[in-house]
C-alpha cells in the first residue's frame, strides 16, 4: 500500500486508497423451510488520484492488481472531473465501538436455530402462511491511507436477522416483515414477533377507506419516504447545483421546531460509522436541521470548497451521502399518539414513493401496508390507495408529533411520525 | 483462456460431494461517466472479477462466492459442506428440471464494441448532449449518466456443461434540470443496448425534447387525485407490464404457496382476448438477453398471458420441476456475487389493433402518460410513475400536469384494459429490475400503447 502510495507521488499525483474486506455467512428460510446456507468472502479496492487537478477514480475486487488500478485511475485522471481540493491531512478520529467478538464467534447452528424459532412462531398463525426468514453476520476491516501520511483501518461486526409472512386469502396477499441490524447480537426477536403477529392478525381484515384528507401516523418504515427527499435537498451537490430548494438558506427555519435531524459518523454500534469518509476526512456529529432551522449540508470536499463550508466527514469521489442519521424523537409514546387519533391512517410499508422529483418535495406512493384507525385503534387493512404530501409543506405546518421511540432501520434511526392533511387517494366507489 | 478456467472449473468439480453442483466465474471491466451541470463529477473505471459455486444436497442449497480464484477445490467442498448440513435436516427430495450437457462458446455478436471505444470519444459525445441540454431555454442543470460493461462469463456444472459467454451491457440517461422559484423540474432522454455502443448516438431529438418537457412542468399544475382512464405510450406500457404482471409470473415466489400456484392457474382468465403477455430472452437485441441463463439453460420466449388466459410461468431449474413444467432460462443472478433466482428478461404486451387515435376517443376525462420512470409491486399491487403527463378531455390531449404516480391491484388492473395499440416497439434504457438484494438487473420491454380503465392516481384532492 505504501509503494502504490509512494509510486502515485513519483507519476505527480495526490492518491487515496480505500480498501474494503468482508466474510459474509447467511442462513435462508423460504416457504417455512430452511433453504440456504451462503458465505460471501469480497475484497474492494478504490483508488482516487488527483493529478494536474483533475480527479480520476478506479476500482477492483480482483486481488494483487494495485498498480493497475493506480494505472487507470491516472488514466481517467485526464478527462476527470477539475476539483478544487486536496486529500486531507490525518485528523485523530473518535474510537467508535462498532466491533463485537461474539458476532464473529456465533456460529451457524445458532443462526439457523434463530431462523428456525422465526419461522416457528410464524406458523402458528395459519396453517397456509408462507414464513421466510433470513439471519447473517459480516464481519468487515476499511482501511484508508493517502498521500498525506493518512492511514487508518476499522473492524466492524454487523448481525442482521429479518423474518416476514405471504398469506394468501382468495385475491387478498398480505405481507409483512421486520429486521433487526446491530454491530452486536442483541436482536430483539420478540419485538419482531410481536409485530409480525399484530400485521397478521388486524391486515386480514380490508376497510374501505374514502378519499380525503387525513392524519397519518407514519411508522419508522414509513417515514422513512419522507425523510428521502430532504436529504436529496441537504445534499451538497444538490446545493451547489442550484437545483436544491435549500440553497442560500442556512439559519432559516425550513420546517417546524419540533424536527431536528443529525448526522452522526461516530455513533456507538452505529451500522454506517466509520473513522473516515471516502474522502479522508474525519467523521463527526453535525446537526442538519435544529429545532427546524437549516444548519448544515451533506457534505463531500468539493462542494464544501464551492459553498464556502467545512466538510463533515460524508464525502465519497461521487458526491455527499450520510453515514448515521438520526431524527430526534419527540416526547410521547407512538402507542399515545396512536390512541390520540379520532381518524386517522397507520401507514407503514409503501410502494412507488421513491419514484417522484425529489427537489418538489412531493412524495405520492401505494399503501402497501397501512391501516384505518378510528377511536385510537386499527381497525382494518386500508389498500388499493395511495397517499400524497409535500414534505416541505407538512414537515413544517403539519407535523403534529414525532414519537419518543424509535427504530433503527440500518443506518437511519427514525421515531414515528404523525402528520395532518395528507391526501389519500382510492377507488371512487 | 477460456480453456484453462474450463480445466479449472471441471477440476474443481471432481470434489463435489452434493447430488448437484455448480461453478460461475466472471471478470468484468465497466467505464462509468456522470456529468452535472457544467462539472465532470465522476469518471470512474472498474475491474471486477470473482466466482460462486452452488451445491444441492437434499433439498439444501449452499452457496458460496468470492474474489479470490485460487483454490477453487476448497471452495466447492465449502459449499458442499454447507448444502449437507442443510440437506440432512431437511432430507427432501429435490430435482432440478433435466437439461441436457453442453459445451458452447459464445462470443459477443457486437455492433460497436463500447469497451472499444476510446474514452476521450464518449467524453466528447457526453459532453456534447451536456451543452445542448444547458442552452435550453429555462434549463437550469443537467445529469449525464452513462455506462458501459464488457463480461466474461464462465459456467460449469456436475453434470458436464461447460458455457463461456462474453457479454456487453450500456445505458444511460441524458436529464435536463429546469428550476424556478425553489421549483425543480426534470426530464430524461434515456438509452440502453447489450449489443451496440451506437444508440447512444443521434439521441440531439430526444434531448431537446427532454428539455422542453422540463421546462414546461415548471408551469404544469399537479394532478389531481382521482380515478382515470389512463392511456400508456409503449415505453410506460412495458413498466406497467413488467409490474403488473412480470413478477407476479415468477414462479420462485409460486412453487411452494399452493394458493398462488391456485390463483395463477395456466388457463385462469386475466384480461380479454386480445391481450398476450410473453417474457423472452431471444428478440434480441435487449438488454438481459443472452443466449443461457445463469444456470446454463437456453433462453426462449414464454407466453405467460395468450388470449387473455394464463399460458405459463417463469422458471429455474427448480421451480419447473417443482411445478411440472418445462424449464424457460429464467434464472438469472446479479453477479457472481448472488445465486440465481427467476428474473424477468423482455417483457411484452403484444401488439392489438387500435390507433391512438381510437384510444382517444371517447375519453372526456383522463390521463396519458408517457415514458416509466420507475415502479414496484409487492405481487398484490403494483405502482408506476411515468417521465411525462398530460390530461385527455373530450377526447383530446390538453394540459401537461407534474408528480404524477398511479397504482392498481394485480388481479384486476389487467381485466381493464380495455384497448391495445397497433404500436409495438421494444424499449431499452439505462435502468435495471430489483428483486431482493439484486439490481438493478438489466431488463428490456416490449409493448404498444394500452388503455386502461379506473387506474388510481396519486396527488392532492381539491
Amino acid at each position: 500500500m505504501k509503494r502504490l502510495l509512494e509510486e502515485a507521488v513519483a507519476r505527480g499525483a495526490e492518491a487515496t486508497l480505500v480498501t474494503t474486506e468482508s466474510e459474509n455467512t447467511s442462513v435462508s428460510f423460504e416457504a417455512n423451510r430452511l433453504k440456504r446456507i451462503g458465505s460471501t468472502e469480497s475484497l474492494s479496492l478504490n483508488m482516487q488520484v488527483i493529478k494536474a487537478g483533475k480527479l480520476g477514480v478506479a476500482s477492483s475486487t480482483k486481488p494483487g492488481t494495485e498498480m493497475k488500478l493506480l494505472e487507470n485511475a491516472l488514466d481517467v485522471a485526464e478527462f476527470g472531473s477539475e476539483v478544487n481540493y486536496s486529500f486531507p491531512e490525518p485528523e485523530p478520529p473518535v474510537d467508535p465501538k462498532v466491533y463485537d467478538q461474539a458476532v464473529e464467534d456465533i456460529d451457524v447452528d445458532r443462526m439457523i436455530s434463530i431462523g428456525e424459532e422465526l419461522i416457528q412462531f410464524i406458523k402458528t398463525f395459519d396453517p397456509a402462511i408462507q414464513g421466510s426468514a433470513n439471519v447473517s453476520k459480516t464481519i468487515s476491516r476499511k482501511s484508508i491511507s493517502n498521500t498525506r501520511g493518512l492511514y487508518a483501518q476499522l473492524d466492524k461486526t454487523v448481525f442482521v436477522v429479518s423474518a416476514g409472512f405471504k398469506f394468501v386469502e382468495g385475491q387478498n396477499l398480505l405481507q409483512s416483515w421486520d429486521w433487526n441490524a446491530s454491530t452486536g447480537l442483541d436482536c430483539d426477536l420478540e419485538g419482531m414477533k410481536a409485530t409480525l403477529k399484530a400485521d397478521f392478525e388486524i391486515g386480514r381484515k380490508n376497510v374501505e377507506v374514502r378519499p380525503g384528507v387525513y392524519d397519518v401516523l407514519f411508522t419508522p418504515s414509513g417515514f422513512q419516504d419522507l425523510v428521502s427527499p430532504i436529504l436529496a435537498c441537504l445534499n451538497g451537490r444538490a446545493v451547489m447545483r442550484e437545483i436544491s430548494p435549500f440553497k442560500g438558506r442556512i439559519g432559516e427555519q425550513i420546517v417546524a421546531p419540533a424536527f431536528s435531524l443529525v448526522e452522526d459518523g461516530t455513533l456507538d454500534g452505529g451500522l454506517g460509522t466509520q473513522l473516515y469518509d471516502d474522502q479522508g476526512v474525519v467523521c463527526r456529529r453535525t446537526p442538519l436541521i435544529e429545532n427546524g432551522v437549516l444548519r448544515e449540508y451533506l457534505l463531500d470536499l468539493e462542494s464544501a470548497y464551492r459553498l464556502g463550508r467545512q466538510p463533515i466527514g460524508t464525502g465519497s469521489p461521487a458526491g455527499a451521502s450520510p453515514n448515521n442519521l438520526l431524527v430526534v424523537p419527540g416526547e410521547t409514546p407512538s402507542e399515545e399518539l396512536l390512541k390520540g387519533m379520532k381518524k386517522g391512517i397507520v401507514i407503514d410499508q409503501t410502494m412507488g414513493a421513491w419514484a417522484g422529483n425529489p427537489y418538489t418535495g412531493t412524495v405520492t406512493g401505494n399503501i402497501a401496508l397501512g391501516y384505518l384507525v378510528e377511536d385510537g385503534k386499527k381497525v382494518g387493512r386500508v389498500k388499493d390507495c395511495m397517499f400524497s404530501l409535500n414534505v416541505f409543506t407538512h414537515l413544517k405546518s403539519n407535523l403534529l408529533a414525532l414519537s419518543r421511540d424509535v427504530k433503527e432501520l440500518g443506518a437511519l434511526i427514525l421515531p414515528y411520525c404523525l402528520i395532518g392533511g395528507v391526501s389519500i387517494a382510492g377507488r371512487d366507489s | 483462456m477460456q480453456n484453462h478456467i474450463k480445466d479449472l472449473m471441471t477440476r474443481a468439480l471432481k470434489h463435489s460431494t452434493a447430488e448437484y453442483c455448480e461453478i460461475r466465474i466472471e471478470e468484468s471491466q465497466e467505464t462509468v461517466i456522470r456529468l452535472r451541470g457544467k462539472d465532470i463529477e465522476l469518471v470512474a473505471q472498474t475491474v471486477s472479477a470473482g466466482g460462486n459455486v452452488r451445491a444441492l444436497y437434499r433439498g439444501g442449497w449452499g452457496f458460496v462466492s468470492f474474489n479470490r480464484l485460487d483454490n477453487l477445490e476448497k471452495k466447492v467442498e465449502e459449499a458442499c459442506a454447507q448444502a449437507k448440513i442443510l440437506g440432512e435436516r431437511l432430507n427432501r427430495d429435490i430435482k432440478l428440471y433435466p437439461v441436457d450437457p453442453v459445451e458452447d462458446y459464445v462470443r459477443g455478436n457486437f455492433g460497436r464494441e463500447a469497451f472499444a471505444v476510446p474514452l476521450k470519444e464518449k467524453m466528447e459525445l457526453l459532453q456534447g448532449y451536456n451543452k445542448l441540454i444547458l442552452n435550453c431555454p429555462e434549463i437550469t442543470s443537467s445529469a449525464i449518466t452513462y455506462f458501459d460493461q464488457h463480461t466474461h462469463w464462465h459456467f460449469a456444472n456436475s453434470e458436464g456443461t461447460y458455457i463461456y459467454q462474453e457479454k456487453m451491457d450500456l445505458g444511460g440517461g441524458l436529464t435536463a434540470i429546469a428550476t424556478k422559484d425553489k421549483l425543480t423540474t426534470q426530464d430524461s432522454a434515456r438509452f440502453g443496448s447489450n449489443n451496440d455502443y451506437n444508440v447512444a448516438l443521434g439521441l440531439e431529438d430526444e434531448v431537446r425534447e427532454a428539455a422542453e418537457a422540463a421546462r414546461q412542468m415548471l408551469y404544469a399544475p399537479v394532478v389531481e387525485a382521482g380515478q382515470y382512464t389512463v392511456i400508456l405510450d409503449p415505453d410506460m406500457s412495458g413498466l406497467f407490464v413488467h409490474e403488473a404482471f412480470g413478477h407476479l409470473s415468477e414462479a420462485d415466489d409460486l412453487d411452494e404457496d399452493e394458493r398462488m400456484k391456485e390463483l395463477l392457474k395456466i388457463g385462469t382468465r386475466y384480461g380479454s382476448d386480445d391481450l398476450n403477455i410473453y417474457d423472452s430472452g431471444i428478440e434480441g437485441p435487449n438488454r438481459g438477453e443472452c443466449k443461457y441463463d445463469d444456470e446454463g439453460v437456453p433462453m426462449q420466449r414464454t407466453y405467460l398471458i395468450k388470449n387473455g388466459v394464463i399460458a405459463g410461468h417463469l422458471h429455474s431449474r427448480e421451480s419447473a420441476a417443482r411445478m411440472g413444467e418445462d424449464v424457460t432460462g429464467n434464472a438469472r443472478a446479479l453477479n457472481y456475487r448472488f445465486p440465481p433466482i427467476v428474473r424477468m428478461r423482455t417483457t411484452c404486451i403484444g401488439p392489438g389493433k387500435h390507433t391512438f387515435e381510437e384510444m382517444l376517443e371517447g375519453v372526456s376525462l383522463g390521463i396519458y402518460v408517457q415514458g416509466g420512470y420507475g415502479g414496484q409491486t409487492n405481487g398484490e399491487m403494483f405502482t408506476f410513475a411515468p417521465s411525462r403527463a398530460y390530461m385527455i378531455r373530450n377526447g383530446s390531449i390538453a394540459e401537461m400536469v407534474r408528480d404524477v404516480n398511479l397504482t392498481g391491484n394485480v388481479f384486476d388492473t389487467l381485466r381493464n384494459i380495455d384497448m391495445i395499440g397497433n404500436d409495438f416497439v421494444y424499449k431499452n434504457s439505462g435502468g435495471g429490475c430489483g428483486k431482493g438484494a439484486q439490481g438493478p438487473l438489466p431488463v428490456a420491454q416490449g409493448s404498444p400503447r394500452i388503455r386502461i380503465r379506473n387506474v388510481v392516481v396519486g396527488g392532492e384532492k381539491k
